[in-house]
């Protein structure tokens, strides 16, 4: 009678197949040696060598100034980037919190807006707005692409703040800005780091902003990933890249819930 | 600070306004229409084979993914609102984290694995990795509907002599309708604006939109560009119109 936990089998097998197996193709995929790369332009043939182990691929990353470079770039881009976002997050998300009724959902539903188009629209505009390619439009589409997230996510924490507490801390004399900087800011700060962390993931990890907005001295990591993949086809050197940026990631993300979990 | 809000919300719609104005230029060139507008862009993208059949391929993967990430996610939904089981926690957390995965990660492995099998240039591998993104979106918003029916009303059923099934379907399912139609609009737009997964696993076989998209993005821009990404947008529109009632009415 008890086959309730059948439900739970089709979604078991989705991540499975989509999530554990890529990840671990991914893994073991780094450790192999770098296929025939003669067969370019060929889609039958495989850009490693099945069944070899390797560390060649690591050692050329942690070795080549070139890689380091562009992780070091990488993090700088993805420090600025999510900086910009979480400040213009918050301007967004306190103008949710203090906007009445009808109004708020309106504000969420066009601070959402450009999450439901897609990326190219939003791609082809920033071009045109902010010109075809460079650090600018790159720093601008980036922060563009994740402020909606990061609005709505500090916006969901600030509505947990009562304001009758910001109106208590004005009424016993605090300025306006001594309110926000004692009261308002801390009690959100929950939100921002969670805000913090999904930013920092998705700007670290951002592809589509810098290759189609950048030069090649914006490109990131995952840029030199999908390089890897379709032009220098050196997959293992791709699946390395991959595991060297989920490792950095975690860590900077485990820190950072560390953190939030302390302030909750 | 509130008044830079609205400043900074004009600055996030610009590209989009900027594409719909450029969409419907006279012109040749990149340009806001100066002296009245035309819809020949968009008459040249319907009369051009390629961009139509991409943009029916687009349709068809994202219907098929919102069908298999709908089904599944209401079945976990169900199992997840109705049961309490050890290990619970770190199994849903499990299932979002393609909510926060690089998607460039999961494309590489996906890629290796897929050209593998023979699902290899077939829409439903498409589908299948889009649902993969869709799965925790159409969870979230069908776990938030279940969680707030009232069991009873299940447990009525049952009481009567309804099935499993039948208490399913004569009284769960009407009752998360609404949710059901939310979750799939949201990832018939997931499935239209994804990406990254699709540019690894999309052959000459399935072009879809985005696909066709963007060789043009990066080396010729024309506004026929622009009028090809305003019809992606217009396809979309109905999964807003899904989150507008989403946050409407019953949530406070």
């Amino acid at each position: 009678m008890n086959r309730w936990p059948l439900l739970l089998v089709p979604s078991a097998l989705l991540w499975l197949a989509g999530v554990l197996a890529p990840l671990g193709f991914v893994l073991r995929l780094s450790l192999s040696s770098s296929g025939n790369r003669a067969g370019e332009g060929r889609y039958d043939t495989l850009f490693y060598e099945p069944g070899t182990w390797s560390f060649a691929s690591f050692v050329e990353i942690f070795t080549n100034p070139y890689y380091r470079g562009l992780f070091a770039f990488t993090a700088a881009l993805a420090g600025v980037v999510t900086v910009l976002t979480l400040i213009f997050g918050y301007v967004l998300a306190y103008a949710i919190y203090r906007a009445p009724m009808p109004r708020k959902i309106v504000l969420i539903l066009l601070i959402a807006l450009p999450k439901f188009t897609n990326i190219l629209v939003f791609v082809f505009g920033v071009k045109m707005i902010f010109g075809a390619s460079g650090p600018g439009p790159v720093i601008a589409g980036e922060v563009l692409m994740l402020v909606p997230y990061a609005a709505l996510t500090i916006a969901a924490a600030l509505e947990a703040v009562p304001y009758p507490l910001i109106e208590a801390a004005r009424g016993l004399g605090a300025s306006a800005a001594m309110a926000f900087w004692r009261v308002t800011l801390p009690l959100s700060l929950p939100g921002v780091l969670a805000a913090a962390i999904l930013t920092l993931l998705w700007s670290a990890s951002a592809f589509l902003g810098p290759y189609l907005l950048g030069e090649p001295a914006q490109y990131t990591v995952a840029v030199e990933v999908d390089r890897q993949v379709h032009q220098d086809l050196d997959w293992a050197l791709a699946a390395a890249l991959n595991v060297v940026l989920l490792g950095v990631l975690s860590v900077a993300a485990y820190g950072l819930s560390v953190w939030r979990r302390r302030l909750a | 600070m509130i008044r830079v809000a609205y400043i900074l919300l004009a600055v996030l719609l610009s590209p989009l306004v900027v594409t719909i104005a450029v969409s419907f230029t006279p012109s040749a060139f990149l340009e806001i229409p100066k002296n009245g507008v035309t819809l020949g862009w968009y008459r040249e993208f319907f009369a051009n084979p390629i961009w139509v059949r991409a943009l029916v391929n687009s349709l068809g993967v994202a219907v098929l993914t919102a069908a298999i990430s709908v089904a599944v996610a209401m079945a976990t939904a169900v199992a997840m609102t109705r049961h309490r089981f050890r290990g619970q926690d770190a199994w849903e957390a499990a299932l979002l984290l393609p909510l926060v995965l690089p998607a460039i990660a999961i494309a590489v492995g996906m890629l290796a694995i897929v050209r593998l099998t023979p699902l290899w240039g077939h829409p439903l591998s498409l589908a299948l990795a889009h649902s993969v993104a869709a799965v925790p979106v159409a969870y979230l918003v069908l776990r938030a509907t279940l969680s707030r029916l009232d069991p009873n009303l299940e447990a009525a059923a049952r009481g009567l002599g309804a099935g499993p099934w039948q208490a399913f379907g004569l009284i769960t399912l009407p009752l998360a309708m609404p949710a059901v139609f939310a979750a799939a609009l949201f990832t018939l737009a997931i499935s239209l604006n994804e990406i990254t997964l699709t540019l690894f696993l999309a052959t000459r076989d399935i072009e879809t939109l985005p696909r066709v998209i963007w060789p043009n993005l990066r080396f010729a821009l024309t506004p026929l560009v622009a009028s090809a990404s305003v019809i992606l947008l217009i396809l979309t529109l109905p999964a807003l119109a899904a989150a507008g009632w989403w946050l409407g009415p019953r949530r406070r």
